[in-house]
């Protein structure tokens, strides 16, 4: 056992042990550490922005390189500060328009490829599913799951005959679908305390190598 | 039903309590539970794996502290897989949270692989598998193997101890103390050692088992080895049935005769027969040809012979020839005939065919050379095909006309082949159009319509003249004098005066300029000099050089075009620069106990040939010297003699150049793996289309300096990295959004990147769909995905370091078994108090 000497450990392990004091009831302990975890995140996200972002690509072109172009971003900017002036707020919308007409104008075709027609295509039987036996049932499976499913949310027509037990399987579809995001979040849920435990067995008390 | 209530009112802690046991337990002391490497996670390390040297991996470090567990053990495993491979590393971030948890992984890692770390050695024999049928007759000696496989990192001696059980229930082996226990007879329990070196698997022959009595047989092969780090592997069982002998001679089919046969031909009959009885038997077997149909058909052939064929043996059966009588239909029938033949029906096969008279018929397939437009002088070898559509081998005449000119041959043609017949060249004189005929004609040919094929050639004549090579230096002083060259060809099909041109230009000045004209034969290719060039002052001078022939049918081969960098006379003289670039080996954490070869990369950055002397030294036990020749921007990894790592601890590994009037000395020693030179952190930039977009089309526009504030244009490894098509790999470790579905959405769909994913459990079920569609090229899910590309990283050789997350996949398993116990007795312990409510 080599417990650790140095002060960031301790600090990092008195704080997990604050969080999983909620385990056993809310209490100021577990509170402080939130607060703290919040407040810290802000302000380490406030500090990357300004000198990743606003700083080199916009502060410096601006006022240190003399590029007056770069006024146009600054005030469109600026315009989202609006909000907190209600006069002035309507003046938000010249930003909210620009970033929603060339995010829509950039996103949509690149969308429309990969999650339409690139996963269109892994869905489709080609001759490549035949190369061994088990490559041609899941294909079918997958296949078949991924008509059913989209049955299942065709609401223009009564469910019934056909229609009733192909939707009837989506929903078996679905619902293994559901299971194995489950069982995934078991998992990462497990992964998460894991990760805890090792660093208070392994990097505050040494006892794990 | 009082138990199920109390279990419904359970405090929560105590379970909390439970699991937080559970986990804390493998932690501390392993079970060795053991993890085996998926397809998903081999085919991103497969990927990793197939990036050149040199090339360049990206890695996107999209998660927070929150998903550290999971996606952090995989960002150090990727670096570590990519720089014992000697392929760079550049990382960014999507998250802005995530951009310090990627400059510590790059620390950690770069740290390793600065100097070599030597670790202690891990020691696991295994039994792979063991090797026995299934089932056999009793009296027979039954061989048994076991393959031995070595996982640890040295050679090692493990003891192997065979148990044979007999009475033991079907399918099923038992532990030796348990059968024991339950008064099993051990038949054979012996012990053996074998030698294995690291990563070595081997068979090892334990023992021919007699078989006395009927019945099951359990083999237990256990290996034994001192300190064994995974005693779960150690032990495989595996039984197989004994039964009576018994005997079957079957017939598997009818070779000959079969088929279409042609009257008068000599048939040898044969058949295939086999011994699927358990013991060796003499087998008489039968062959009979009937005409028409049987068994009413009349015998015309029988002959009987008998084989001998040991347990599952299948041979050919000869019989005597027989001659193919007149056209008509046929029956052929083999038999067996073996005393007490336990399985009758498979005894007996019969085939129909059909005889009928023989066939005569040659055709001309095709007439291939000369057809459409050949050039007048070019010699051409005239080709056709021919065909013999008859029932036997014939001797066919091909005749050939050209124009006035004929050709003759004879071909010889197995029945249903088809030849190209080449006949002697033929040499196009007057430019036009001629007739092309060929014909192939036998006697009695029973169809006449395919014996002859008529096409046309046209004659004409070419000209066309190119420049095949401009020979210059690659660089020059000023003051030298440059020999300017060129290789011209005449291309075309009559002898041509060419005019030759070459100058040379700065910017739009001319510095020089020739001129000349030559007579080139046909065909004729010749290099010329056109003069010496002397240039005054130093610059970036373009050669240029082009052909002139009148009607000249080609234009694109008559240009060529090099440029000659001019340096001064004190570059030249100055221009002494030669430097360590990398320590590729020893670098990272390895076992002890092996030996590895030191790998170095040097390179000479000046503008003369030099003989480099390197040396490297790893600790103070390793030394060693050697001297390269280096031409100018050559880039060479020299290989130092073996260093074995035979004691455990930490040892700095330096190489370095001693050039005598080296001009910058900053780079003639080499540590491992330098920042800007063998990685570079980007770091995290707001707007996560913009970023992907902007790297796409230029990433020093995206990101003018990285993480640390360096301008990108002063790190080297950013010279060959300007865009995302640079990068034959991306791997997006992401946490959610944004992450690898942006990278798919805009670098991957826009710019072609490849992509592979590390993702945390939770999102791994919404990935999966992107994997079967080829969108990703791999993918690791969750902390088991990072263990399986550890355990895979290790395995390789690549590093030994401490593999957090495969440590935690025995808690990560024993917990889940926890946990499905739990959700089974909670839905019990519901469902029956719902009943006793109701």
């Amino acid at each position: 056992m080599h417990i650790s000497t140095s002060l960031l450990t301790w600090i990092a392990a008195i704080l997990t042990f604050g969080i999983f004091s909620f385990l056993w009831r809310d209490n100021p302990f577990y509170r402080a550490c939130e607060h703290l975890f919040v407040g810290v995140s802000v302000g380490y996200s406030i500090a990357l922005t300004w000198y990743n972002s606003v700083y080199p690509d916009l502060i410096t072109p601006l006022f240190r390189q003399g590029k007056p172009l770069y006024i146009v971003p600054f005030l469109l900017g600026l315009c989202y500060f609006t909000r907190f002036i209600p006069k002035a707020s309507w003046l938000i919308r010249f930003p909210m328009a620009f970033v929603m007409g060339w995010s829509a104008g950039v996103a949509i075709p690149a969308l429309f490829q990969t999650y339409i027609l690139k996963q269109v295509q892994g869905t489709l039987l080609g001759p490549e599913i035949f190369r061994s036996w088990d490559t041609l049932v899941w294909a079918l499976v997958s296949f078949v799951g991924v008509v059913c499913s989209v049955l299942y949310f065709f609401f223009s027509r009564e469910h019934r005959g056909v229609l009733r037990f192909a939707s009837g399987t989506g929903i078996v579809f679905l619902m293994v679908g559901f299971g194995a995001s489950f069982g995934f979040t078991v998992m990462a849920r497990m992964s998460l305390l894991i990760g805890r435990l090792q660093f208070l067995l392994r990097d505050w008390l040494g006892l794990i190598h | 039903m009082k138990f199920f209530e109390r279990l419904l009112r359970i405090d929560r802690k105590i379970i909390y309590l439970l699991i937080a046991a559970l986990v804390i337990l493998p932690l501390v002391r392993p079970l060795g539970l053991g993890v085996k490497a998926g397809p998903r996670a081999r085919a991103l390390f497969d990927a990793v794996d197939a990036i050149p040297t040199g090339r360049t991996l990206l890695i996107s470090v999209d998660f927070d502290p929150s998903s550290m567990p999971e996606l952090y053990p995989m960002l150090v495993a990727l670096m570590r897989h990519a720089f014992a491979r000697d392929v760079k590393v550049l990382l960014c971030g999507l998250w802005i949270t995530g951009a310090g948890l990627a400059d510590q992984a790059m620390r950690q890692v770069a740290g390793e692989f600065r100097m070599v770390s030597v670790v202690g050695t891990r020691r696991d024999v295994a039994v792979t598998d063991i090797l026995c049928p299934v089932a056999a007759d009793s009296g027979t000696d039954v061989p048994v193997s076991a393959v031995i496989s070595n996982r640890g990192s040295r050679a090692e001696t493990a003891a192997v101890q065979l148990m044979v059980l007999t009475g033991v229930s079907a399918g099923r082996g038992l532990p030796a103390r348990s059968a024991q226990a339950k008064g099993r007879d051990t038949l054979i329990n012996i012990h053996q050692s074998v030698g294995l070196a690291r990563g070595q698997v081997d068979t090892v022959v334990l023992a021919d088992i007699p078989t006395a009595t009927l019945g099951e047989y359990s083999i237990e092969v256990r290996v034994s080895l001192p300190d064994d780090e995974n005693p779960g592997n150690d032990l495989r069982s595996k039984s197989f049935r004994v039964t009576r002998p018994q005997a079957d001679g079957a017939v598997e089919v009818i070779l000959a005769p079969s088929g279409i046969l042609e009257a008068g031909l000599a048939v040898t009959p044969a058949g295939l027969v086999a011994n699927r009885g358990t013991a060796r038997a003499e087998i008489p077997v039968t062959l009979r040809i009937l005409r028409g149909k049987w068994p009413t058909g009349t015998e015309i052939y029988r002959q009987s012979v008998v084989t001998g064929l040991g347990p599952g043996d299948v041979d050919t059966v000869v019989f005597g020839e027989w001659q193919v009588p007149s056209a008509g239909e046929y029956q052929a029938v083999l038999a067996t005939g073996l005393p007490g033949d336990g399985e009758p029906r498979n005894d007996t096969a019969s085939a129909g065919f059909a005889v009928r008279e023989p066939l005569v018929d040659a055709a001309v397939v095709a007439v291939l050379s000369p057809v459409g437009r050949v050039d007048s002088g070019v010699a051409v070898i005239p080709r056709v095909g021919v065909a013999n559509h008859g029932s036997r081998r014939e001797l066919i005449p091909v005749s050939l006309n050209i124009g006035s000119d004929r050709f003759d041959t004879l071909m010889d043609v197995g029945p249903g082949d088809t030849v190209m017949v080449r006949f002697p060249s033929w040499l196009p004189v007057d430019t036009g159009t001629l007739p092309v005929s060929c014909r192939a004609v036998l006697a009695g040919d029973s169809r006449n319509g395919n014996d002859e094929q008529g096409e046309s050639v046209r004659v004409v004549t070419r000209v066309d003249a190119a420049v095949r090579k401009l020979v210059v230096p690659a660089s020059a002083c000023a003051g030298d004098s440059v020999a300017i060259s060129v290789v011209v060809a005449n291309l075309g099909t009559r002898a041509e005066s060419v005019s030759i041109v070459a100058a040379v230009l700065q910017r739009s000045d001319t510095a020089w300029e020739e001129q000349r004209t030559e007579l080139l034969a046909a065909g004729e290719s010749k290099k010329l000099c056109l003069g010496n060039w002397q240039p005054e002052r130093q610059g970036k001078y373009r050669v240029a050089t082009r052909v002139y022939l009148d009607g000249d049918a080609v234009a694109r081969n008559d240009t060529a075009t090099a440029m000659i960098p001019v340096t001064s006379v004190e570059q030249k003289r100055e221009a002494r620069d030669v430097s360590a670039v990398t320590v590729l080996a020893p670098a990272g954490i390895i076992d002890s106990g092996i030996t590895v070869v030191p790998r170095v990369t040097v390179t000479n950055l000046g503008s003369r040939p030099e003989s480099v002397p390197v040396s490297i030294r790893i600790g103070n036990s390793y030394q060693h010297d050697t001297i390269v020749w280096l031409e100018p921007a050559w880039l060479d990894t020299l290989i130092f003699p073996a260093w074995s790592a035979d004691s455990v601890g930490t040892y700095p590994v330096l190489a370095y150049t001693r050039l005598a009037g080296d001009r910058n000395r900053s780079n003639d020693t080499a540590l491992g793996r330098e920042y800007g030179r063998d990685y570079v952190y980007l770091g995290w930039k707001a707007g996560v289309d913009a970023v992907i977009l902007g790297m796409g089309e230029n990433i020093k526009g995206v990101f003018p300096v990285d993480y640390y504030g360096h301008p990108l244009e002063q790190l080297p490894m950013m010279h060959d990295v300007q865009r995302l098509r640079d990068i034959p790999l991306g791997v997006a470790l992401s946490a959610g959004t944004p992450g690898y579905q942006d990278w798919m959405l805009y670098g991957q769909a826009r710019y072609g990147l490849k992509l592979g994913a590390g993702v945390t459990a939770v999102s791994a079920a919404d990935a999966y769909p992107f994997l079967q569609s080829g969108q990703l090229s791999g993918l690791l899910s969750g902390m088991a995905g990072a263990a399986e590309y550890e355990l895979m990283v290790e395995r390789a050789g690549y590093s030994r370091a401490y593999k957090p997350a495969v440590a935690a996949m025995d808690s990560q398993s024993l917990a889940h078994v926890v946990i499905m116990v739990l959700v089974i007795v909670g839905n019990v312990a519901f469902f029956v108090t719902r009943k006793r409510r109701a």
